[in-house]
């Protein structure tokens, strides 16, 4: 059950989960919180996310052949490990359904309006199933092959459509009477960098040494990729109109028309592509994860029957909400579980460890 | 007096049960000798001159014997000796002489086999400017001869075995023993050795056994009608297995880039490697994708285009009775059987009603209105560029793939056509060749591996795909 | 086991799936919309007009041609009204045969009366229906939009086809100003800011640009005439281009014509003693096409050429900006978002829309000559010269 993976698998499973459809979504909320700052309050929160993946690499590092469920087991225990399990698995499974719902949603208002959400939803649901019937190698492979083609794709996007855009929209870049404003809207970059616990569900070996630099190094191509949209996004509408738009970055690709580039002049069908493939990658590191820690803590259980019956809960937490605002309520209130996911359990696990191994020094 | 007995009923038992078997019966010196073959696979000229002449030829005082026949009297170069009787009938159904005599246990095979065969031929399906002609043809020695004399390394190595209850086909596994994975080659053997069935007829009976399971979707074994193809397998680390009565060898573990790849890239300038695998790249997604993407175009997201295409696309459709999905599935259904029937065609007529069929049915087609125009140069660019590849196994899942995503982009737009594409690649990253991921070099990504790909030159890649794990490492 | 949830989810996902394509409409079956005019009529009730493209099949008689053609006319809708924009639309939707494709619009048409009542809603209606594109340009008319887009236009297909390309063609020339659905959207969104839209016309069957409509508060103010409003365009244009023909200063009776292009054009904004400052500042390139009589051109005909050409461009510039502040009072030059980029704490304190009347303009222009179109008017000729 404990895969391992390359370095480079590693660091694109990191992009996808981190990324999911947030290029598309970000600029909407940041620009409420911090204006034209925001790419500040973006490196200022990469900075703390890559320092909580380093805490991840080096743990998986550190326990060799085990992941975050089999280490912890070791150092606090049966009873808490399975909270922590339990912990994991509820903030995976809320997170993949009710992005999904949102997702389809998303679709339906801006493409299909007249496709029920639940055969969207269904056709999603097969191919997550596909991939991760397949386990983590294939899912692995899949990030790799697919957020490789989404991020240089969405940087050319960006690069000619930034063309069109005003600078004088972008500034001011800095003002220094608002850096507590760009602190404050650190809350809004949550969403945006929850993702990465994934890590725990790694087993790295000696192949993997120099993972840690890799993690720090997906994090901060995040970061760059989220800086580079919400700055074109900001310059193409002008800071006061990207706050209106839930879907800001198509709302600009729909302001655009790049006369140079004749049939390919409206690009928001390309960028479309792009959503799909790097949501499709994330939803399904998600449901992975949820499976992964299920199947550990219930070890006697098939997996399949495991990934059927997540699947089915799933579709149930997907029916949940009765609206969009109260899908996106759920999902802003659960985000803040990253404090535990990310940052108090491996946290405790990262203290545990040091004190085992000074124990062993001493000995 | 019983053996002798027991002897020649054997000999009228062979004679009456119609096999077919021949019987000469020789007296030298008072002493009786059989020889037993199949008339319509023996080498006339070499039974008679190298085993019959010497024989009767044989004038010494030395009483005649298997082990004087066997040393000093047969020309055959090729000879051996056996006692068991039960497979003496194999040995003569096989082609080989066999000569006995009444009181010795022992009786000599001598090789004297020649079957009907055809010469060297060109390749017919894997074909290209600046490539070796020579291809494989059915018979066994002559294929394994277009091998050995590539490659003349003591470490090659040809494991025969022999595989079929009833046809007893020969099969033989050819690896250089110090570069190949131990763990593939043992892995083949052992999947050859169980294979347990009346016969083989074909090297794409071989390739149904070897495959992990046979409702995989896409080939895992590649196969290699030219021997130069084959050698080159060969030499990157890959085994190649030949199969009697099949002028196609098969190549095992193949990645998805040994489809893309037609060989004669290796042999051509580095430029031109690189635009011909990118174009057949382009051509894969296109046999794939360009009806899709008509469909997606014209039913669900026209705005994706300017405003004057938009307009050109819509009057050029207007006379169409059926729907955009409906036209494009009947049009590809209307290739692929245009596709089975011209391989079918007589050679002297084929090309003939090709060129008729395909432009009165085009032209028919538009001119009636029932299709657009846009509609056949789609289909006609897609079946295209579906012959673009050596390997044309890669393409049979594509055709059968091409409707599905079809469907999915004509349910649900844009996003079934991503989703179906995705569903795809998940299909393409999890089939495993023998073990070895089929997205290699791409997805496990290994840089060098891929560079390589791309460039095709052998002064450039050094070292030998990675992802073969092949004992040796280094080409120079 | 292993083999029968595949094989189970495949065929439940696919008959689930099968029940019908919900959205699949082709483009051939669609009603494409090409333009769309508003105007507010008796009552304030909203009109609606426009073009649509009809694609009629025609089966040719020649021996010749084998496919059946198509030939794209348009038709025009109109009196199409209603109380709101809903209600128009509803009216609208009884009357056509298809489904309704807005994506291939190529230009919106205001009339003057509903630009004088204020165009904010139908905006955002624009903005936020996803049919359209945000890449729209908007324009007022002289006409009634019914009138105006049933014009039979000589030198193109349709009165959207034209204006969309001439704006285009004289905004890459750099002759006009285009805004799109998307500028004006983001300037309502910055508030405090006022905009212009293209004001066309009929002319003898062809459509021309005959100036800028002016808006305050997203309602109509005041009209320019083309020539009135060339200061408009050096400031807001895109690669702004001045062409005009002025007499060699050593030459009285001699014209040269002139090109002039506006480049590096910077606008710098400062708060001093509680009055907002602004300067533009431009690098003015000109171009002499030709003389109008081939006489020698001095350094100083350059110069003064240039002196010449520097003032008519500040005098422009500023009379206009100073029409803006004084007459309209309002920023539609949108000099707020410089001033913010600049000083943003100061931004917040200060109400914009007060200030800006009374801000000191100042504009910087340094002209050069720099070529004159590979054309030696000072050789001498071997022959007259030997007389």
């Amino acid at each position: 059950m404990n895969e391992t993976l390359t370095n480079r698998q590693i660091a694109f499973i990191v992009i996808g989960a981190l990324v999911g459809d947030e290029f598309i979504i970000l600029s909407h909320e940041l620009a409420q919180g911090a204006g034209t700052g925001g790419w500040f309050t973006i490196v200022l929160s990469s900075i703390i996310v890559a320092i909580s993946a380093y805490i991840f690499a080096y743990l998986g590092n550190t326990h060799k052949n085990q992941t975050l469920y089999d280490y912890s087991r070791m150092l606090v225990g049966k009873y808490i490990t399975y909270i922590f399990a339990f912990i994991y698995i509820f903030y995976f499974l809320i997170f993949s359904s009710i992005s999904s719902r949102l997702f389809c949603e998303d679709i339906k208002i801006f493409i299909l309006p007249r496709t029920p959400i639940s055969a969207l939803y269904l056709l999603l649901l097969f191919a997550i199933f596909l991939v991760v019937d397949r386990k983590l190698r294939v899912l692995a492979r899949l990030c790799e092959f697919y957020m490789s083609i989404v991020i240089i794709g969405i940087v050319i996007v960006l690069t000619i459509v930034i063309t069109q855009g005003e600078f004088v929209n972008l500034r001011p870049f800095w003002n220094s009477e608002d850096f507590l404003s760009y602190i404050k809207a650190s809350h809004y970059m949550i969403a945006p960098f929850l993702g990465f616990e994934l890590l725990g569900c790694i087993a790295f070996n000696k192949d993997n040494k120099g993972s840690w630099k890799y993690a720090i190094l997906a994090v901060f191509v995040v970061s760059a990729l989220y800086i580079y949209t919400f700055e074109t996004c900001v310059s193409v509408l002008g800071v006061d109109d990207v706050i209106h738009y839930k879907l800001v970055f198509l709302n600009t690709l729909r302001s655009v028309d790049v006369p140079y580039l004749d049939f390919l002049k409206r690009l928001d069908g390309i960028a479309m592509i792009f959503w799909f493939m790097s949501m499709f990658c994330y939803l399904s590191l998600f449901v992975y994860g949820t499976v992964f820690y299920i199947k550990k803590a219930l070890s006697k259980i098939p997996y399949r029957i495991i990934l059927l019956s997540v699947l089915g809960l799933s579709a149930v937490v997907f029916s949940i909400p009765k609206s969009y605002e109260e899908a996106y309520g759920i999902l802003n209130a659960i985000s803040y579980l990253i404090i535990f996911t990310a940052l108090i359990i491996p946290c405790t696990l990262l203290i545990l460890t040091k004190v085992k191994k000074n124990e062993k020094n001493t000995r | 007096m019983r053996k002798k007995k027991a002897f020649l009923e054997k000999i009228q038992e062979l004679k009456q049960n119609n096999l077919g078997i021949s019987i000469r019966e020789l007296s030298i010196n008072g002493n009786k000798l059989f020889i037993l073959y199949v008339s319509q696979l023996t080498d006339k000229n070499s039974i008679s001159n190298n085993v019959i002449k010497p024989i009767l030829q044989y004038s010494r005082k030395e009483k005649i014997s298997i082990d004087v026949l066997f040393s000093t009297v047969l020309y055959v170069d090729n000879i051996a000796t056996d006692q068991d009787e039960n497979k003496m009938l194999d040995y003569i159904l096989e082609g080989k002489s066999v000569i006995l005599m009444p009181d010795e246990p022992h009786y000599i095979i001598a090789n004297t086999i020649k079957v009907e065969k055809r010469n060297v031929d060109i390749p017919q399906m894997q074909t290209g400017l600046k490539l070796p002609q020579d291809s494989f043809n059915e018979n066994f020695d002559s294929n394994l001869s277009l091998i050995r004399y590539r490659i003349k390394d003591p470490a090659l190595r040809i494991d025969n075995l022999t595989i079929g209850k009833r046809t007893k086909t020969k099969v033989a596994v050819i690896y250089i023993n110090d570069i190949s994975n131990p763990k593939y080659v043992n892995e083949v053997k052992k999947r050859l050795e169980a294979i347990s069935v009346d016969g083989i007829i074909e090297s794409g009976y071989i390739q149904k056994f070897l495959l992990n399971n046979p409702f995989d979707l896409f080939p895992e074994i590649g196969i290699a009608e030219r021997s130069d193809r084959a050698c080159g397998g060969i030499l990157s680390g890959k085994i190649c297995i030949l199969v009697e009565g099949s002028n196609f060898a098969l190549t095992v573990p193949e990645t998805i880039s040994d489809f893309l790849d037609s060989g004669e890239e290796h042999y051509d300038n580095i430029y031109t490697s690189m635009f011909s695998k990118l174009l057949r790249i382009i051509a894969l997604v296109s046999t794939l994708t360009l009806s899709s993407i008509y469909v997606m175009i014209i039913s669900y997201h026209p705005e994706i285009l300017p405003p004057q295409y938009i307009l050109a696309l819509a009057s050029s459709r207007i006379s169409v009775p059926v729907n955009s999905f409906v036209e494009a599935f009947i049009m590809e259904m209307v290739s692929e059987l245009l596709r089975e029937a011209s391989i079918r065609l007589p050679k002297q007529i084929g090309p003939a009603i090709g060129i008729v069929g395909t432009i009165v049915i085009g032209q028919a087609a538009v001119g009636a209105g029932v299709v657009s125009p846009l509609m056949v140069i789609i289909i006609a660019l897609s079946l295209l560029t579906s012959f673009s590849f050596s390997d044309f196994t890669i393409i049979n899942p594509i055709r059968v793939l091409k409707f599905a995503i079809l469907i999915s982009t004509g349910i649900f737009g844009i996003f079934g056509f991503t989703m179906g594409l995705t569903i795809i690649t998940i299909l393409v990253l999890s089939t495993s060749s023998m073990g070895l991921p089929y997205g290699a070099p791409i997805a496990p990504f290994n840089f060098r591996d891929f560079v390589n790909f791309f460039l095709g030159d052998i002064t450039l890649s050094k070292e030998r795909p990675n992802y073969l794990r092949t004992k040796d490492k280094t080409r120079q | 086991m292993k083999r029968i949830p595949d094989k189970f989810l495949c065929i439940l996902t696919l008959t689930s799936l099968l029940t019908g394509c919900w959205d699949f409409q082709d483009i051939n079956r669609r009603s494409v919309t090409i333009s769309v005019g508003v105007d507010s009529v008796n009552n304030n009730a909203i009109e609606y007009s426009g073009e649509n493209a009809r694609m009629i099949p025609s089966q040719s008689t020649g021996n010749n041609s084998q496919s059946p053609q198509s030939s794209l006319g348009i038709s025009t809708f109109s009196d199409v009204s209603g109380k709101t924009f809903e209600d128009a639309r509803e009216n609208y939707t009884l009357q056509t045969p298809f489904p309704d494709f807005l994506g291939a619009v190529r230009v919106l048409v205001f009339g003057k009366n509903f630009a004088q009542q204020g165009i904010e809603a139908y905006v955002n209606r624009i903005n936020r229906i996803f049919g359209y594109r945000k890449s729209l340009p908007l324009v007022v008319s002289e006409q009634h939009p019914t009138e105006f887009l049933g014009t039979n236009v000589k030198n193109n297909i349709s009165a959207g086809f034209s204006i969309e390309s001439t704006l285009d063609h004289l905004h890459s020339e750099g002759t006009a100003v285009y805004p799109k659905i998307a500028d004006i959207v983001s300037d309502m969104a910055f508030g405090n800011i006022g905009f212009v839209l293209p004001y066309v016309g009929k002319r003898n069957d062809s459509i021309v640009l005959l100036g800028y409509a002016v808006f305050k508060e997203e309602k109509m103010i005041d009209i320019l005439d083309i020539q009135e409003s060339k200061g408009l365009v050096y400031i807001l244009g895109v690669n702004p281009l001045r062409v005009e023909a002025i007499h060699q200063p050593s030459k009285e009776n001699n014209m040269l014509s002139t090109r002039t292009l506006l480049k590096k054009r910077k606008i710098i904004t400062s708060y001093k003693n509680g009055k907002v400052n602004i300067e533009f500042k431009a690098k003015a390139e000109i171009q002499i096409q030709f003389l109008y009589n081939v006489e020698p051109l001095t350094d100083d005909d350059k110069k003064t050429l240039e002196d010449i050409i520097t003032q008519r461009i500040k005098r422009e510039i500023a009379s206009f900006v100073i029409k803006s502040q004084k007459e309209y009072k309002s920023d539609i030059f949108g000099f707020a978002k410089y001033f913010r980029a600049d000083n943003p704490n100061i931004y917040k304190k200060i109400n914009w829309k007060d200030t800006y009347p009374d801000a000191n303009f100042s504009v910087d222009i340094k002209s050069k000559v720099v070529n004159i179109n590979l054309f030696d008017p000072n050789a001498k000729d071997f022959f007259k010269e030997q007389k």
